[in-house]
């Protein structure tokens, strides 16, 4: 049977119909030729994202009309929420400090990004996400060599009561900024987020409030971590357990 | 009106954030670093005229990735060519300064020399489907074309592209 580089291309890509993705499994077990073309149309996808990554670094400041001040502040997202105010009446009860990272006055950061990023997460939009374990061990060698650090395909896929979905790799200031996308078991996006650190001290576990969503920032070995997502957790340290593979 | 006002902020909030992947976008769709400032900007511009068509919760940067093509197609690949740059391949000075490492980053200069080398159409579908990540489906729905598009523009990308880049690749292993 005579395969065409549209339909090889989309093979390699996982992107073909199941019923011709068997016919060139099955083409491939004794095609040496079919095997020779596959090789030359494929790429080495880290240099690619390596290649790629870099030009990030040369992108122009973001356009000042941008970070002018917003004609409303976003409280629409706290006003008349009774779930919320109840989530932050929580969060003073149980003596959690508004910590410098968390007080959204200043210069921005790239936490603040990400809250800023995060918040626009619905519950519908990792879900269409579904990625075979050699995807996501694929996807997670790709966001390791791009921040220069080794992450372990069992601890991101095993954290308890979350489903790991994605990796990506964005940018902030020129660096890479890695972004792992999870779902809990109640449909709600997460993300745990790493950012090579200027500093190499650590930073102790903090827990706060940012764009609305719980998070909790820490750094360890020369990384940052903001863990963002949902409500404030009614139990952080289990939470954080769940993520202690990281901590 | 205040509806609308949310709407500006929340896309303002969400293109923040993306700005350096919008502009490295624009980059490989114009393949200069002027013409890509320029549409960049008139990309952000243009999504904060338009924020109220946003739908809350959707993904911006498909929406502004949408923007940014057609702005190009519609209003700026004219003027870009008539200026002389819109064809033009990426400059070698404007390719990310070699770092230590060097042959690693000769790697990342040649791969960027060879992908903007290649015709516009292939080489943007090359970036939403290899870089960007977006289905082939996405990518059809970004630059409107039929999927069918996408993969024969992205079949005729990587059988340009690994004649040039493989010898590399084997040489580097």
């Amino acid at each position: 049977m005579n395969f065409s580089d549209e339909d090889l291309v989309a093979f390699l890509d996982g992107a073909l119909e199941p019923e011709k993705m068997q016919q060139i499994e099955i083409a491939i077990s004794h095609d040496v030729s079919l095997v020779t073309r596959l090789d030359n149309l494929s790429f080495n996808s880290v240099e690619m994202d390596a290649a790629f990554g870099s030009l990030l670094g040369s992108a122009p400041d973001v356009p000042d009309f941008l970070n002018a001040e917003p004609a409303i502040q976003s409280k629409n997202r706290f006003s008349g929420s009774g779930a919320f105010a109840a989530c932050a009446l929580v969060f003073l009860a149980m003596g959690w400090g508004s910590h410098a990272f968390f007080a959204g006055v200043g210069p921005q950061t790239w936490r603040d990004y990400v809250a800023a990023y995060q918040v626009l997460y619905v519950n519908e939009t990792l879900s269409p996400v579904r990625q075979s374990d050699d995807q996501k061990l694929q996807n997670l060698a790709r966001v390791s060599k791009a921040i220069g650090l080794q992450l372990d395909f069992g601890h991101v896929t095993n954290v308890e009561g979350f489903e790991f979905k994605r990796a990506q790799i964005l940018g902030f200031e020129g660096k890479p900024l890695i972004q792992l996308a999870f779902v809990s078991t109640a449909g709600v996006p997460f993300a745990l987020c790493i950012y090579k650190s200027q500093n190499i001290g650590t930073m102790n576990v903090e827990t706060g409030l940012m764009e609305g969503l719980g998070a909790t920032s820490w750094s360890k070995g020369g990384f940052e971590y903001l863990l963002i997502g949902g409500a404030p957790a009614t139990d952080p340290q289990k939470q954080l357990a769940a993520f202690r593979h990281f901590l | 009106m205040v509806q609308k006002e949310i709407s500006i902020n929340e896309v303002k909030l969400g293109l923040k954030p993306l700005f350096p992947r919008l502009w490295r976008y624009c980059l490989v769709i114009t393949g200069n670093h002027d013409s890509a400032n320029d549409l960049a900007q008139s990309a952000c511009m243009r999504a904060l005229e338009k924020a109220d068509l946003f739908k809350s919760g959707t993904r911006i940067d498909h929406w502004v990735f949408r923007i940014a093509q057609r702005i190009w197609l519609n209003e700026l690949r004219a003027a870009s060519v008539r200026r002389g740059g819109g064809m033009a391949v990426l400059e070698e000075q404007h390719l990310p300064d070699p770092a230590p490492g060097p042959e690693e980053n000769l790697g990342v200069r040649e791969i960027l020399m060879q992908v903007f080398t290649l015709p516009e159409a292939q080489r943007v579908a090359f970036l939403l489907v290899y870089v960007e990540e977006y289905s082939y489906r996405e990518t059809a729905s970004i630059l409107d074309i039929p999927v069918g598009t996408v993969m024969s523009r992205l079949s005729a990308a990587r059988s340009k592209l690994m004649n040039k880049l493989n010898p590399l690749e084997r040489q580097a292993l």
